[in-house]
């Protein structure tokens, strides 16, 4: 489940999700939408498929993604969607309170 | 990991899902012959149990993708369908938990049982829209998707059908209070689950071995 969160946290791969809700798209199709680069595509496309959210097959020479989401899965993006959920790393939190001490002093 | 991996662990987890359901079921019918618990307690554990089950299944639906069909069915709409079906179930699951634990049991039995029939009656017909591609026609695709597709239904197809069969069966069982009514209607629903299933695989092994 945490593979799961962990997709889910990221602005990109959400959007990813919600384009292969429309239907399946191949990786170069996806990549057409987004200002990344393609290493970090295919990190995100690795992401996605290592939660079990979506589905990959080769076509000749594109990789056909689709959608491969459970209910819970489903609800989750919806709410992570709704709420703009951003898994924050420890660092960053620590540097943003670190800030907002030297802030206040 | 794989991407085979990843698409048959669902599977496997509803496989578990109706041998668990079979054992509590069972050990639930034999306390009550026991006399270790009412039989209203046992309608009612029966319920919240059944109630799961379509949980469960209905979260497990759209991963397992029952109507893909690469070449047959539209994949947008055919995917869209079969979260639809999820969600329904999901949502039937759990007014059949509130039922079975607040409200009287006969008024629980009815309701869940209407419910239920609707719910069945509504993904049936959203997927034998869907399903009619697979009796027009569609484009072709390769054959490894084709042969992919053929394995995971292979174990996928009866299962579901399992569980509609027993969703079905609870629903009349609720619903009817002959003895008579119920063995009849069981005939009846055991014959056309089979036929649907021998209609379901003529079909689509038909489309795959014509590619």
């Amino acid at each position: 489940m945490s593979r799961v969160f962990k997709a889910l946290s990221d602005p990109t791969r959400r959007r990813i999700l919600e384009l292969l809700r429309e239907r399946p798209m191949s990786a170069g199709e996806l990549a057409d939408h987004f200002k990344v680069s393609k290493p970090a595509m295919s990190a995100h496309f690795a992401v996605l498929r290592e939660a079990g959210l979506v589905d990959s097959q080769k076509q000749g020479k594109s990789v056909i993604y689709e959608l491969q989401m459970s209910v819970l899965e489903d609800a989750l993006l919806g709410f992570a969607r709704a709420f703009g959920w951003k898994l924050q790393d420890s660092k960053r939190v620590k540097h943003k309170a670190l800030n907002r001490e030297v802030f206040n002093a | 990991m794989s991407t085979q991996m990843v698409c048959s662990r669902p599977l496997k987890t509803m496989v578990l899902g109706f041998l668990g359901f079979t054992v509590v079921a069972a050990s639930f019918a034999f306390a009550q012959r026991m006399g270790y618990i009412e039989a209203s307690l046992e309608k009612r554990l029966m319920g919240l149990l059944i109630g799961m089950l379509v949980i469960v299944t209905g979260n497990f639906l759209p991963k397992t993708r029952p109507l893909h069909a690469p070449g047959v069915n539209p994949p947008g709409p055919a995917a869209a369908a079969e979260r639809f079906a999820g969600w329904t179930l999901c949502v039937v699951g759990m007014a059949y938990v509130a039922l079975y634990v607040f409200a009287p049991l006969d008024e629980a039995r009815k309701i869940s049982a209407i419910i239920g029939i609707g719910a069945m009656i509504y993904i049936a017909a959203s997927w034998a829209w869907m399903l009619r591609g697979a009796v027009l026609g569609g484009q072709e695709q390769s054959l490894a998707a084709e042969q992919r597709a053929a394995e995971k239904r292979r174990l996928m197809v009866p299962l579901l059908l399992a569980f509609f069969y027993l969703l079905a069966t609870a629903c009349v069982v609720s619903l009817l209070h002959n003895r008579h009514q119920i063995e009849e209607a069981w005939w009846w629903m055991f014959l056309g689950f089979w036929l649907l299933y021998a209609f379901v695989m003529v079909v689509l092994d038909r489309k795959q071995s014509s590619h």
